[in-house]
Order: C-alpha cells, then sequence, then structure tokens
C-alpha cells in the first residue's frame, strides 16, 4: 500500500488548522479534510451536448457544451467563506475532460483512487457512467485519437511512455500557463470582451474570405459571455439563500455581501476567472502573476478610506490562498509522478520593478508572504521576482519564509527573467513586466501568449545511455524494451577519441529533440479545429481582434511546445567519467566500461567507484566538468531554438522539470556517472544527488555557469544545512549568498532546509505530518503526498547535507 | 624576518583542507585554509588529521569496498585483510606514502596534506571572491597552527588583504616564537586567539605544553593594540569549565585592554572523533558529554561580569 493512501487515512480523522483568524483557520481544517475526487458534470454536459449537435460549428458546440456545464454545475458556499467559487461539483473535485482524459482514464479509472501519485476517490456510480455512457461517445474523437491518426506511426510509439522524447503530457492538455490581463479585465469586466466581440462581429464582410466562418467564434464568445454571467448569478442566489437560513447577523451580512459582488462579476470586474478556466481547460495554469501589482491600487484605496484593514485584508489573501490551493491539474499516472501533489502551478509572483524601472515593492508584496506564512498551502506557488533595487527588507522577509521550510518561496532573478523573455520576442518594456508562468518560465504579463511550456521531453540520461546501447533501450519490461528507440551511433568501442564519444552523445541529444519537436507539431494540429479553447481565447490578446480561437493562429505570440530536458548533471557527469578514466587517463577500457554498464555494476562495483570517486563531478565548481554541462546545455537549447512549431514560432528550450527526473530516471539504465539504472536523474540543474562535496558556494558557482538565459526557465534546488535561519546573521548570510548567485547569473532558486529527521520520520509516520511541505522541484508539495521514490529522493539529498 | 621576492614565490605550505562557505570563523561567507602541522595535542582536538606536520594516510571503513587493491599495491607490507573482509592497516609499518590512495577505487584511502604554492592557495581562496564581497566574508587560516608555517601564511594574507582586497582572519593557538607568531598575524584583520586553560600545569596536561609563551605572546599583540583579537576557548566538561577557571580567563582578558573584542565559549563536540579513527588512533573523551546550554550561559555571565563582551559559539 503507497504511502499516500496512509495518507488519506488520516485526512479523515485529523484537522490541521492554519490562518491567522478563525475562519481561515476553520477553512483550512475543512479542506485537508477532504480527499481530492473526480467530478463528472463537464464530461457528462460536453457528452449530452455533442451528441445533440452534430454537424454544427465546432466553435459553437464548444461553446454550448460550456455553458451547459456551468449551467449544471452547482454553486458551492461553505461556512466561514469569503471567496466562493470552484471548477467542480465538490471541494477539492476536477472536472474530468472527456475529449482528452478519456483514452487513459477508461483504463485507469477503477484503479484512481489507488494509484501510487496522486489518487483521487471516484464512486462506483461515478466509474460505471464514465465507462458506459461518457467514454464510448469520445472513441476516436479525442486529441489522442487524432493525433495518433497523424502522426507517422515509427514516431507516435517512441515518444509516449517509453521516456524518450516524451510528449505524453500535450497529449491529454491544451496549452496550459496563461495569466489573463487582469488590469484590462478590472476596467471593463468581460463585458468588455463581449461588448468587443459584438462589433467585431457587425464589422464583417461577407465578401472577405478572410472572414468567412468567424461570427460563428463570435457567437460563441457571446454565448459563453451569457453562461458565465449565469453562472455567477446562480452563486449569487445561493448566498441570498443562506441569509435566509443564516442565524448568524455576521454572517449574514458577509453572504450579503457575496451576493452583492456575485451579481457583479465578472461581467463587470474580474473573479470567477480561474474557475471558469479551469472548467474550460485541461488543468490548466491561471498563474495569478503579478498579483501585488494590479491588486495594490485597490487595496491603498480600500485603506486610505477606511473600508478594510490589513488584518482583514490578509484575512482575505489566506482565504484565497486556500482556495487557489483547491485547484488541481488533472493527470494521467505517468504525468501525475512528473508533476507530484495534485499541483497545477499558479504562480503568484511578488516584487520586481514597475514601468519606471523603480521597485514595485509594497504593502501587499508583504502581506501575501504574511499570508503564506499563515496558510501554509503548497499553492498558489509563491515566487519572489528580486533585482538590485530590491529593499533588504524584503529580502529578509524572503529568508523569514525560507525559515519556515515550506519551500516557498522560489526566487527569481528579473535579469535573467528579462533576458528569457526578450529571447521569446517581447520588447524589453515588455519583458521587464514579466511574471512567471508555472514552474519557472518567465513571460510577459498581460493574456500576451499561448503555448505550452514543456510539450516534449529531451531526456538526456537517455541519450547518454543509448551511446553505449547503439539506440535500443536495454532496460527489461517497460514499454519499448528491446526496440531501437534512438539512433545507432555505432559500436562504442569503435569510438577512438572523447571528441568522437562527444559526437555520438550528441546525435543521439538531437535525434531526441527532433524527434520530440515533430511529435508535438502533430499535437498542434491534431488540436486545430476541435478543440477551441474559447474562455482563454477571449482572454488572450490578439485572438478577438483575429476572430480567432488561440489553438488557429489567434494569439499575438507563440511559445513552445517547449523541450524540457532533464538529466542535465548526468550527461555532464557521465562525459567527464568517460573522457578522464577512458580517454585521457586509460584506467578504464570501453570494453569493461560497456560489459559494467550492462550488467548495472553488478560484479564491477570497484569501476563503478572509481567512476564515482576519481572523476570531477558537476556541482564541485571545477571547469573540467561544468564546462561539459554548459557545453552540451547550449548544444540542446539552441537546436530547439531552430526548431519551428506551426504557428512558426521558435520551439523554445525549457530546463524546469518538476519531479520529473524521478520518472525519467526510471526507463535509463546504468550510466557512467556510477549511477545504476532505474534510479533518478538529478533535478533541475542541481547537482546529481551527494555528488556536490563543496558546500553550498561551491554549487551556485558551477549551476551560474550555465546560460540560463538562454533557456524559457531553469530550476535549481539549494539545500541548506548549517545556517541557522532563525538568527539575523544566518538570514543575512542566506541573503547574500542569493544575492551573489543572482549576480553569478543564475534564474530561479529555491531552498529546502527541513532536517533529515524530518523526513525520515514522516515517511513512517505520515499522520504526524500532516502540513509538512518540501520543495519538490519548481514547487512546493505536502512530502506525505508524494509517492516513495520521490520522499527517498528527497530525503537523499537532505542526508547529504547534514 | 623579511625574505625576498623569489623567496616568496618558491613559498609553499601542507594544507590540510580548504573549508568553502565557512561560516564559524568570522564575518560572512569565508573560505577556511586548514594548515598542517600543530605544537600542541589537546585530548579533544575536533582535527586531529592537522596535527602532525606531513601528509597522512586516512581510511575509511565505510567506504571501502573490500576490493583488496590496497594490499598489493602496498610496498611496505602495512596492509593485511581482517577478518571483516576489510583491509587493515600496520599503522607501525606504514609510512604514508600515498600509494595504496592511487589505486583505491572507492576513495576509502585518502591523503590528507598538500604542499601548495601561495598562487595555488590564492587560486582556491579567489573561488568565492564573488561570496565574500557581497557577505563581508573573507579568508581564514587555520588548523593545525598557522604560525608553524609563518612565511607562506603570510604572504597568502598580504596578497589577500592588500592586492585582491579580500578580508583576513587567524586562527591560532598562539604558541609560537613571537616573530613567527607576528609575522602570520601581520596581514590580519582579525585574530582568533585561543586560551584553552589559565593554569600553566594543567595546560600542560591537557594540551602538552605549558601555556606561558602563549599568554606572553598575546599580552604582546594586544599591546601593540593594532589588530582586533578574539578570545576563544574551547568548552570541555571536567577539563577546563570550572567557573573559576572561567572567572580568571575572563580577569585576564578584561585586563589586555582594548584590543581584545570578546572572547567566545565553544562547545565541545566530538564530530572529529571519526577522524581519530581513519588515522588508526583512539580518540580519549569518548565519555565527555556536549555542555548544558545553561551551563554555557553562566558560563559566559561570569565573563560579561569581569568587564569584556562574550559570546557562545
Amino acid at each position: 500500500m503507497s504511502v499516500m493512501l496512509k495518507a488519506m487515512d488520516w485526512r479523515k480523522g485529523m484537522v490541521t488548522e492554519l490562518g491567522s483568524t478563525e475562519r481561515v483557520r476553520n477553512i483550512s481544517g475543512k479542506f485537508h479534510s477532504v480527499r481530492p475526487s473526480i467530478c463528472l458534470h463537464r464530461a457528462r454536459a460536453y457528452t449530452e451536448v455533442y451528441r445533440q449537435t452534430e454537424g454544427q460549428p465546432s466553435v459553437l458546440r464548444r461553446a454550448k457544451a460550456l455553458a451547459r456545464t456551468l449551467e449544471i454545475m452547482p454553486a458551492i458556499i461553505s461556512d466561514d467563506e469569503l471567496i466562493v467559487g470552484h471548477p467542480g461539483c465538490k471541494p477539492r473535485s476536477i472536472t474530468v475532460k472527456p475529449e482528452l482524459h478519456t483514452p487513459w482514464l477508461k483504463m485507469d479509472i477503477d484503479k484512481l483512487d489507488e494509484r501510487d501519485q496522486d489518487p483521487y476517490v471516484v464512486s462506483d456510480r461515478e466509474k460505471r457512467e464514465f465507462k458506459e455512457e461518457i467514454a464510448p461517445y469520445w472513441a476516436g474523437k479525442t486529441l489522442y485519437d487524432k493525433w495518433k491518426a497523424n502522426c507517422p506511426e515509427d514516431i507516435a510509439w517512441k515518444v509516449n511512455g517509453t521516456g524518450f522524447g516524451s510528449v505524453s503530457s500535450m497529449l491529454f492538455s491544451l496549452g496550459y500557463h496563461y495569466n489573463p490581463d487582469y488590469a484590462e479585465i478590472f476596467k471593463n469586466g468581460l463585458n468588455g470582451y463581449k461588448e468587443q466581440a459584438r462589433n467585431k462581429m457587425a464589422g464583417l464582410n461577407p465578401d472577405n474570405l478572410e472572414d468567412i466562418g468567424k461570427e460563428h467564434f463570435y457567437q460563441a464568445i457571446i454565448l459563453i459571455c451569457d453562461a458565465i454571467e449565469s453562472y455567477a448569478r446562480k452563486y449569487a442566489t445561493t448566498a441570498r439563500e443562506q441569509v435566509q437560513s443564516e442565524s448568524n447577523p455576521e454572517r449574514k451580512k458577509e453572504l450579503e455581501a457575496i451576493a452583492q459582488i456575485c451579481d457583479n462579476v465578472p461581467h463587470n470586474a474580474p473573479w470567477f476567472i480561474e474557475t471558469i478556466a479551469y472548467i474550460e481547460g485541461t488543468g490548466p495554469v491561471i498563474p495569478l502573476g503579478r498579483f501585488d501589482q494590479y491588486m495594490y491600487p485597490f487595496y491603498k484605496k480600500d485603506i486610505e478610506e477606511g473600508r478594510i484593514t490589513r488584518e482583514k485584508a490578509q484575512e482575505l489573501v489566506e482565504c484565497l490562498w486556500i482556495k487557489m490551493n483547491g485547484l488541481i491539474w488533472f493527470h494521467d499516472a505517468m504525468t501525475a509522478s512528473s508533476s507530484a501533489g495534485y499541483v497545477p502551478f499558479n504562480n503568484t509572483i511578488v516584487g520586481g520593478v514597475d514601468r519606471y524601472g523603480n521597485d514595485a515593492t509594497n504593502e501587499l508584496s508583504y502581506l501575501c508572504i504574511d499570508a503564506m506564512m499563515e496558510t501554509r498551502t503548497v499553492q498558489p506557488n509563491l515566487s519572489v521576482m528580486l533585482h538590485p533595487k530590491s529593499p533588504e527588507e524584503l529580502r529578509l522577509k524572503v529568508a523569514d519564509l525560507v525559515a519556515l521550510g515550506l519551500g516557498h518561496p522560489s526566487i527569481y532573478n528579473l535579469r535573467t527573467s528579462v533576458l528569457s523573455c526578450m529571447t521569446l520576442g517581447y520588447s524589453l518594456s515588455e519583458s521587464m513586466n514579466c511574471y512567471i508562468k508555472g514552474c519557472n518560465e518567465p513571460a510577459a504579463t498581460g493574456g500576451m501568449q499561448y503555448g505550452f511550456a514543456a510539450g516534449g521531453w529531451c531526456n538526456l540520461g537517455m541519450a547518454t545511455e543509448f551511446v553505449f546501447t547503439r539506440g535500443i533501450k536495454t532496460l527489461k519490461g517497460q514499454k519499448g524494451s528491446g526496440k531501437r528507440i534512438g539512433v545507432d551511433t555505432g559500436d562504442p568501442k569503435s569510438l577512438q577519441t572523447f571528441e568522437s564519444f562527444y559526437e555520438a552523445v550528441k546525435k543521439q541529444i538531437e535525434y531526441q529533440i527532433k524527434t520530440a519537436h515533430i511529435a508535438e507539431n502533430y499535437v498542434l494540429q491534431a488540436a486545430q479545429g476541435d478543440f477551441a479553447l474559447l474562455f482563454e481565447s477571449m482572454l488572450t490578446k490578439d485572438c478577438l481582434d483575429r476572430g480567432k480561437d488561440v489553438l488557429d493562429g489567434g494569439a499575438r505570440v507563440y511559445v513552445g511546445p517547449g523541450i524540457e530536458f532533464v538529466g542535465i548533471a548526468d550527461v555532464a557527469d557521465s562525459l567527464a567519467a568517460v573522457k578522464k578514466l577512458v580517454y585521457e587517463e586509460k584506467r578504464v577500457s570501453m570494453e569493461d566500461l560497456c560489459r559494467a554498464l550492462e550488467a548495472n555494476f553488478e560484479g564491477y562495483e570497484g569501476l563503478r567507484q572509481l567512476l564515482l570517486t576519481h572523476s570531477p563531478k558537476y556541482g564541485n565548481d571545477v571547469d573540467y566538468v561544468d564546462e561539459l554541462a554548459v557545453e552540451i546545455l547550449d548544444y540542446g537549447a539552441n537546436l530547439v531554438w531552430s526548431l519551428r512549431s506551426i504557428y512558426g514560432n521558435k520551439n523554445t528550450p525549457v530546463n524546469a522539470p518538476a519531479s520529473a527526473n524521478v520518472p525519467f530516471g526510471f526507463p535509463v539504465g546504468a550510466l557512467p556517472s556510477g549511477r545504476k539504472a532505474l534510479e533518478p536523474l538529478a533535478d533541475g540543474c542541481s547537482p546529481a544527488p551527494g555528488m556536490d562535496m563543496c558546500g553550498p558556494t561551491a554549487v551556485i558557482k558551477s549551476v551560474t555557469k550555465l546560460n540560463h538565459a538562454n533557456l524559457n526557465g531553469t530550476l535549481f534546488n539549494l539545500w541548506l544545512s548549517g545556517i541557522s535561519m532563525s538568527t539575523l546573521e544566518g538570514k543575512r548570510r542566506f541573503v547574500e549568498l542569493v544575492r551573489t548567485y543572482q549576480d553569478l547569473g543564475g534564474h530561479h532558486v529555491q531552498v529546502n532546509t527541513i532536517a533529515k529527521e524530518t523526513l525520515r520520520d514522516a515517511q513512517k509516520n505520515p499522520l504526524k505530518y500532516p502540513t509538512l511541505m518540501v520543495r519538490v522541484a519548481g514547487y512546493s508539495a505536502y512530502f506525505i503526498d508524494l509517492s516513495k521514490p520521490v520522499q527517498d529522493h528527497i530525503i537523499a539529498r537532505v542526508e547529504h547535507n547534514v | 624576518m623579511e625574505i625576498d621576492a623569489h623567496a616568496k614565490q618558491q613559498l609553499r605550505g601542507l594544507v590540510s583542507a580548504i573549508q568553502r562557505f565557512s561560516i564559524h570563523d568570522g564575518p560572512g561567507i569565508r573560505t577556511l585554509v586548514f594548515m598542517k602541522g600543530c605544537p600542541l595535542q589537546c585530548l579533544w582536538c575536533g582535527n586531529p588529521e592537522t596535527q602532525q606536520f606531513k601528509p597522512q594516510l586516512l581510511y575509511s571503513s565505510n567506504r571501502c569496498i573490500g576490493c583488496a587493491s590496497c594490499l598489493k599495491a602496498c610496498p611496505n607490507g602495512s596492509i593485511i585483510m581482517a577478518g571483516n573482509g576489510k583491509p587493515k592497516t600496520d599503522r607501525k609499518l606504514c609510512r604514508d606514502c600515498g600509494i595504496c590512495t592511487q589505486v583505491c577505487p572507492s576513495g576509502a584511502r585518502t591523503m590528507v596534506g598538500m604542499y601548495m604554492s601561495v598562487e595555488e592557495l590564492l587560486c582556491e581562496v579567489k573561488k568565492d571572491a564573488p561570496f565574500y564581497r557581497s557577505s563581508d566574508g573573507g579568508v581564514t587560516v587555520g588548523g593545525g597552527e598557522p604560525a608553524m608555517q609563518s612565511q607562506t601564511v603570510s604572504e597568502l594574507l598580504r596578497r589577500c588583504q592588500l592586492e585582491l582586497n579580500i578580508n583576513t582572519a587567524i586562527e591560532t593557538c598562539g604558541f609560537a616564537d613571537y616573530q613567527a607568531l607576528e609575522t602570520t598575524v601581520r596581514f590580519a584583520d582579525l585574530i582568533f586567539y585561543d586560551i584553552k586553560h589559565m593554569e600553566p600545569s594543567r595546560h600542560r596536561v591537557l594540551t602538552g605544553v605549558s601555556n606561558q609563551v602563549i599568554l606572553e605572546n598575546i599580552r604582546r599583540l594586544a599591546l601593540e593594540g593594532n589588530r582586533k583579537i578574539v578570545i576563544r576557548t574551547p568548552i570541555i566538561p571536567g577539563y577546563n569549565d570550572s567557573e573559576d577557571s572561567i572567572r580568571k580567563l575572563g580577569e585576564f582578558a578584561a585586563g589586555l585592554g582594548k584590543a581584545i573584542a570578546r572572547v567566545e565559549l565553544l562547545p565541545y563536540h566530538n564530530y572529529g572523533a571519526i577522524k581519530y579513527i581513519q588515522l588508526g588512533r583512539r580518540y580519549r573523551l569518548g565519555k565527555v558529554k556536549i555542555p548544558a546550554p545553561e551551563h554555557l550561559s553562566r558560563l559566559k555571565d561570569i565573563i560579561v561580569a569581569t568587564g569584556i563582551a562574550a559570546q557562545i559559539g
């Protein structure tokens, strides 16, 4: 039985109440007592509408299906709640998207509540309904089915489930990471967009070929705007009903206020935005973006006019954090283990600069951090954007939050973020106003772009292994075992020089990237036409102007689909070991190395030790190996930049692999770095676990040799021990460590400070640690929600550093 | 004693380790250079591998995979296979030649102690320069006893302080010819000066030498008055932690004048015990307990009462 299930059991009985007020503690307690579940309302509505509308224009069918979903979706207002709305029929539920999820869910639904990573509650009735009434209708109509039918067969089988070039997550979702222009929605609400759609529709010219069919798009937009308004009204009605039955006069007032607000949003002002986005899309990620910036004018006005106190405002933000914590990204088992912990990566970033280049930190920035210190929720991903003008006060506040050991916040460097945005094609001024999309990817604020961050993967560990196996997956009992997935780079024993070996590694990387890239473009092609994301398109710049959906070329900027690099340290350490021990010192023969790797080092422990201890490892500030890491990442990233998506944009290299270093290590055999088969790869651009022997400054020196801004995000886990974050002296040293990391060109850093004893005990006694949070990679998760291999990986890293 | 430029270029030091991100040996983020060789043999020494002024063999049985490569390689026949399937080194026969460490695949056998030129030392020290700048950190030379290699240390610190604008600190036990000591600390911005006990006879029992030279040297350094000195005293329960001897320490420190910035009481720890085993030695303080926080804070109060600042750790 998995740790997760045990973890689930305690949640039934045990209540964890966190928050600065009794209200927040009550909401928090309730949140932690509920297990995540699935909701079939959307699947039911889409199936019903699609059955009835065969032959109608696709965008209208999508609009009607969304409208029907909102019509049948209940309004949930729980006791004590101030922030309402949820994208499912019950708290902590996530809607099933049949046009995307069916291919895997029809096989997995029976065991969904017992799977290792991210299980969900599903009733027998729901299982039956999905299998008998929903899934059969979608056979052959899903995104996956369309992709499968189009993508060349010799590519399709390789990139789904073998650990090579994987595009699996892209097959079951439709783009993610979008940040609506909140400031714009504040001005006009959804009515502004609706009005624009009406005007555009009236101006269509039937003589213009370009305009043919666009009226359907605009009709669809108007239709969903109306449906969303009705959905909000349902909340107003529910609130008023509750007023009738409520006896507490204070709560009555609150409910009346909720009713009034729901009368007004989102057609006149934002909110419900995230709820609708989650119902329409496939996760997805709706980062709150620069929350402390667009909310500050309202906060300031309310404070000045005496409508709110700082304490009351913080309570509201705490309610929002818990609300965000209830959003879930629904994944198949493989993707769930790559993005472990139900998290949807809703990044919320504070700090940064204003449009004049001045520091933008304000009272709300600190309030957001204070709220997180109270609620200790895994979501939103709370991030801080630092730059040379960031106040010391903010840096020390970051240290306070880090000291809690939650893994929050992610700390970003404005300089690398701006450079990264400009590489995507944004202007300097757009780039200065950047936020972080999900894990680590910088983007310009305000509904500017559509795209994936990590549509496909480049498994650098596997690319290295394939030089020795001539492209054949040798691990037994897995998908693709015994088959040639990579390219045949010839007999490794015939590689006479290190340069020829190095070339072979690059060839494997090139083949993997190009294969994944082709597969990605076939997914984008499959998504066109039948899967319009109307709500997302409405909030994405230029879609309304062009009368086109985001999937159909409406967005101003396209990013990705992205190639995600995993295993940077593994390939660098392997290259260094081969270079030094095989080619330079000739202490190890290529024959012996091949045999040892094939045997997974069984019977070759001496050789493995030699590889581990007698060649330099990435993470120790040794140029010999660090330069190989720089070269190989530059090579891969530049290759990705040279490829074009079907929208014409450059594909985007990323290194923000979340917890995917664990599942992507599973299909990889033994490596010359000394890593054994099946073991996790190194996370992000961090050193391999236990291989950094010279302390955090040396790790930082190694990591910052990489060209961070040449990728759309990099991920660095810094494991700190020995610093006492409770003293001012310790905090200052931490602040300087981070400052120097950024000075040297590091993009993202997250810090883990938890003691290994705590983690060990939590693994054994999950009941004792319901809210123990760790930084997994790019985000935080409750430790006990992680599968055992991920937990083990984290413990191994901590142990090394104590 | 001054030496010429050519001699300075030839200077080499015997170093046991260079530890980056040291945060307990001076302000900010520092690199700590451990010099090898010490005139004292403190019972509690936490870095026993720095005591002898020569490279030495360390053996870690946890890392050993029992491959027996070392047996064949040893030119002195000092290694035999023990009953537990792991090799055992006869330290009387071993000449610390290091040949076994070159064949050991797992790093179980390593040599501690490397001769490095000032240039090579600077190269290591400079690696963390970006961290020193923002944290007011720098380099600290400890050991071992830096004054045993005064010319090398002096040149290293001179170049750090005058050429590289890197903050410098020294950790010394004070047991040295005054001129050597003065040369060692000449380019140090901060001196950590150990006083382990105030009674000469007791000091001899605990460290192997009398404290007369040590106390005399600190008086002279303090009189010169141009350097900031921090007195450090390890607190070893049952050995040097009586209230009386700590009071005497405080009175002595207070009497040295304003050159003494403070007294630091360093609580005993046994992190070094494993290294005795790796050196083939016996650790004699196995039964000593970590001092209790209340005891430490009482001792600190005693020092403060004598009129000088004090801190724990």
